[in-house]
C-alpha cells in the first residue's frame, strides 16, 4: 500500500493522543515550518509568526480528540497560525481599521520582502492588507477550499471570494502579468 | 507564468523555521500537554545520549556502531525450502478470512495464512522474492494505546504464521524484503537508537545489523539495494547541534562490509528515506545525488528538495514531489517537467510517484485517489483509482508496520 510508505498524520497523531513524544516531534518536524511560513506571510513578522506557529501547535496538541484522522495534520495547524497572525495584528492599534482586511493602512511588511525579495510580486504581495494575504496564503499556499478558509477565519465565503480576487488583481494588474 | 502560479513559488523563497524555534515549540508543545511518564523517561534518557554525544564529537561513521554478526559457528545448514507461492498467485487480505491467495486465471483460492482470534484483521501481504514466504502485517487491539496496533508476521509453505519478534525492540517500523533471498530487513528502535535487524524467515532468527545512536523520531528505514548486497539509512545529526545546517549522516552498508557514512546537507530536520538507483550505483537523499560505489562517498547537491523521489525505470529522469506538484527532472537537477495534479495541498500527500515499467507514465498517489500523468507532461492528469493500491508499487517488499488508528478495513470484504 503506497500511503502507508510514510507514516501518515493520523496515525502519528494517533501515537501522539497515546503519550508518545516522539510522534510530537515527528508532527512538529514535519509541520512547524509551514505554519510558520504562513504566519510570517501574514504577519511579516519572523517573531510573530513565531509565536503564532507555537501557539498553534499548542492548540493542536490539546485538542487531538477533534483532529479528523483523514485529513493532513499540517493545514489544520497552518490556518490556526493564520488565524492567531491575523488576530495579532487586529490587536494592534495600527492596524484596527482592518477589521474587515478589504482595506490598506498604506504600511509595507519590509520583513516579508527582505526574506521574498524586493521585486515586484513580493513587493505587491506585502503591501496587500492582512487580511487578504491570509485568503491567498490559504489559498495557494496551503491549498485550502475558499469553504474551508471561510471556517477558518470565521468570515462568509463571499468575502473569501471578494479578497481574493480583490488580491490577485492587485497582483495582477500592477505586475502586468495574466492568469 | 500567472499571477497564481508565481505566488505559489514564492513560498519556496522563504527559509526553513529553524531548528532553535521548532526545539522551543517542540518543548512549549510537551510543557503544555506532557506525555505519560513512560514517554518523559525515554526524553530524558534520549538527552543524555545526546549530551554524551556531544562531548563526543560526532561526526560521519563516529556516529554509527555496526553489529554485523555472522551466524554462530557450527549452526546447521537449514534444511531446503518449498516454494510457497504458486506461479502468479496473488495474496490478498480478506475480511474476516485472512490472506487468500488467487490464482489469476483460474480463480482458484486457498488460504495463506489465516486470521484467528485474537486477529483483529490482517493486511498488506508480501511474498519474497523467491517466493517461498509470505510476509503480511497483522492487527491487535492494544489495551494500553486503545488502539489496534500491528506487527509483521511471515507463513511459508508447510508452515503457521509466526510473529517477527526482535527481543527488547521497543517498536517496529519497517520490515523489507531483500530483493535476492528471504531475508527480511526490520526497522525499529528502542531507547533512543534507532536498530536495524536482518530477519533469516526459514528460522526467525534475528541478527542485529546496525544501531544508530539518534533521537527516536528519527524514521528510519532499511532501503535495500537493488542486488541485495547492501543496505542504506539515515541517521539525523541536527538534534544534537541544534543546527539545520549539520545536516544528517547516509549511511551506506554493505551485508559484508564496513558502512560508509556521507555527510548530507539538509533543508529541515528529520529522517530522509534514500532511494536507489536501477543500477545501484547511485542513492538520491536529501536532494543530492550519492556515489554508492565511489571509495569515499560524497554527496552532490542537485539544487532541487526533491521530496518523495523515485528514479525512472532507466535511471535517467527523477520524479519528485511538492504537493500537488510533481517534478520530473534530470538527476543533475535539471528542470524537465512540471505537472500540476488537481488536488489540493491538504489532500496530495507527499508519497513518491511510481513509474510505469516502461518509464512513461507515472501514478501518483494522492488522498483523493491515485492519479495517472504522462511523464512529458502531455495531457492532464486522469485519476486512475480511488484507492491508494495499485501495481507498480515503487518499494517492491517494503511492509510497514506503524501503529494504526481506527479498525483496519483490508480493502477486499469478498469471501
Amino acid at each position: 500500500m503506497v500511503g502507508l510508505l510514510r507514516p501518515r498524520d493520523g496515525e502519528l497523531v494517533a501515537r501522539a493522543r497515546s503519550g508518545s513524544r516522539d510522534a510530537i516531534e515527528t508532527l512538529a518536524r514535519r509541520h512547524l515550518t509551514r505554519a510558520w511560513r504562513a504566519a510570517f506571510a501574514v504577519s511579516g513578522s519572523r517573531e510573530v509568526a513565531e509565536d503564532c506557529a507555537q501557539d498553534a501547535f499548542i492548540d493542536a496538541l490539546g485538542a487531538l480528540d477533534r483532529f479528523d484522522q483523514s485529513r493532513e495534520f499540517g493545514p489544520w495547524i497552518a490556518k490556526m497560525a493564520v488565524n492567531r497572525a491575523l488576530q495579532v495584528h487586529r490587536r494592534d492599534a495600527r492596524l484596527e481599521s482592518l477589521e474587515d482586511g478589504d482595506t490598506t493602512d498604506g504600511t509595507t511588511a519590509e520583513e516579508l520582502i527582505a526574506v521574498l525579495g524586493d521585486d515586484d510580486l513580493s513587493r505587491r504581495l506585502a503591501e496587500l492588507p492582512p487580511g487578504q494575504r491570509a485568503v491567498l496564503v490559504l489559498r495557494y499556499w496551503i491549498d485550502l477550499s475558499p469553504s474551508e478558509i471561510a471556517d477558518a477565519l470565521d468570515i462568509p465565503v463571499g468575502t473569501v471570494h471578494s479578497r481574493e480576487k480583490r488580491a490577485l488583481d492587485t497582483l495582477r494588474g500592477q505586475i502586468g502579468t495574466t492568469t | 507564468m500567472s499571477v497564481i502560479e508565481e505566488l505559489i513559488a514564492l513560498e519556496d523563497r522563504l527559509p526553513h523555521a529553524g531548528s532553535a524555534f521548532e526545539d522551543r515549540a517542540i518543548a512549549a508543545a510537551i510543557s503544555a500537554h506532557p506525555p505519560r511518564r513512560r514517554n518523559r523517561r525515554r526524553w530524558v534518557l534520549g538527552l543524555s545520549l545526546a549530551a554524551a554525544l556531544l562531548v563526543a564529537t560526532v561526526v560521519g561513521a563516529g556516529l554509527l556502531r555496526s553489529h554485523t554478526k555472522p551466524p554462530p559457528p557450527g549452526h546447521p545448514a537449514p534444511a531446503p525450502v518449498k516454494t510457497f507461492r504458486h506461479p502468479g498467485e496473488v495474496a490478498m487480505p480478506v475480511r474476516g478470512v485472512g490472506i487468500v491467495g488467487i490464482d489469476p486465471k483460474t480463480g482458484s483460492r486457498r488460504i495463506l495464512a489465516p486470521c484467528t482470534a485474537p486477529c483483529v484483521a490482517v493486511d498488506d501481504p508480501i511474498w519474497s522474492a523467491n517466493g517461498q514466504f509470505l510476509m503480511f502485517r497483522e492487527f491487535h487491539r492494544d489495551p494500553a494505546l486503545k488502539v489496534p496496533v500491528s506487527g509483521p508476521y511471515l507463513v511459508g509453505s508447510g508452515q503457521a504464521a509466526a510473529p517477527v519478534v526482535i527481543p527488547g525492540l521497543d517498536f517496529v517500523e519497517f520490515a523489507a524484503w531483500s530483493p535476492r533471498d528471504a531475508t527480511i530487513a526490520v526497522s525499529g528502535g528502542r531507547k533512543g537508537h534507532a536498530e536495524i535487524w536482518l530477519v533469516d524467515a526459514a528460522t526467525l532468527r534475528a541478527t542485529a545489523f546496525a544501531r544508530t545512536i539518534g533521537p527516536t523520531f528519527a524514521e528510519t528505514m532499511a532501503v535495500w539495494s537493488p542486488d541485495g548486497g547492501a543496505i542504506a539509512y539515515s541517521v539525523d545529526l541536527s538534534v544534537f547541534s541544534g543546527e539545520p545546517a549539520e545536516g544528517q549522516v547516509l549511511v551506506v552498508q554493505p551485508l559484508d562490509g564496513q558502512p560508509h557514512a556521507v555527510t548530507m546537507l539538509r533543508r529541515e530536520r528529520g529522517a530522509i528515506w534514500p532511494t536507489w538507483s536501477p543500477n545501484g550505483r547511485h542513492l538520491l537523499a536529501n536532494g543530492a545525488i550519492v556515489d554508492a560505489q565511489a571509495p569515499s562517498p560524497t554527496a552532490t547537491p542537485t539544487g532541487h528538495a526533491l521530496d518523495g523521489a523515485a528514479w525512472s525505470p532507466d535511471g535517467t529522469l527523477i520524479a519528485s514531489r511538492s504537493g500537488p506538484t510533481l517534478n520530473v527532472s534530470g538527476p543533475d537537477g535539471t528542470r524537465v517537467v512540471t505537472i500540476r495534479l488537481p488536488v489540493t495541498w491538504g489532500r496530495a500527500g507527499s508519497w513518491p510517484a511510481v513509474w510505469s515499467p516502461d518509464g512513461r507514465q507515472l501514478a501518483v498517489p494522492t488522498q483523493d485517489g491515485t492519479f495517472l500523468v504522462q511523464a512529458d507532461g502531455r495531457g492532464a492528469p486522469r485519476l486512475m483509482s480511488s484507492h491508494d493500491a495499485f501495481a507498480w508499487f515503487q518499494r517492491p517488499g517494503v511492509l510497514p508496520v506503524m501503529p494504526f488508528f481506527g479498525d483496519p478495513q483490508p480493502d477486499h470484504p469478498f469471501a
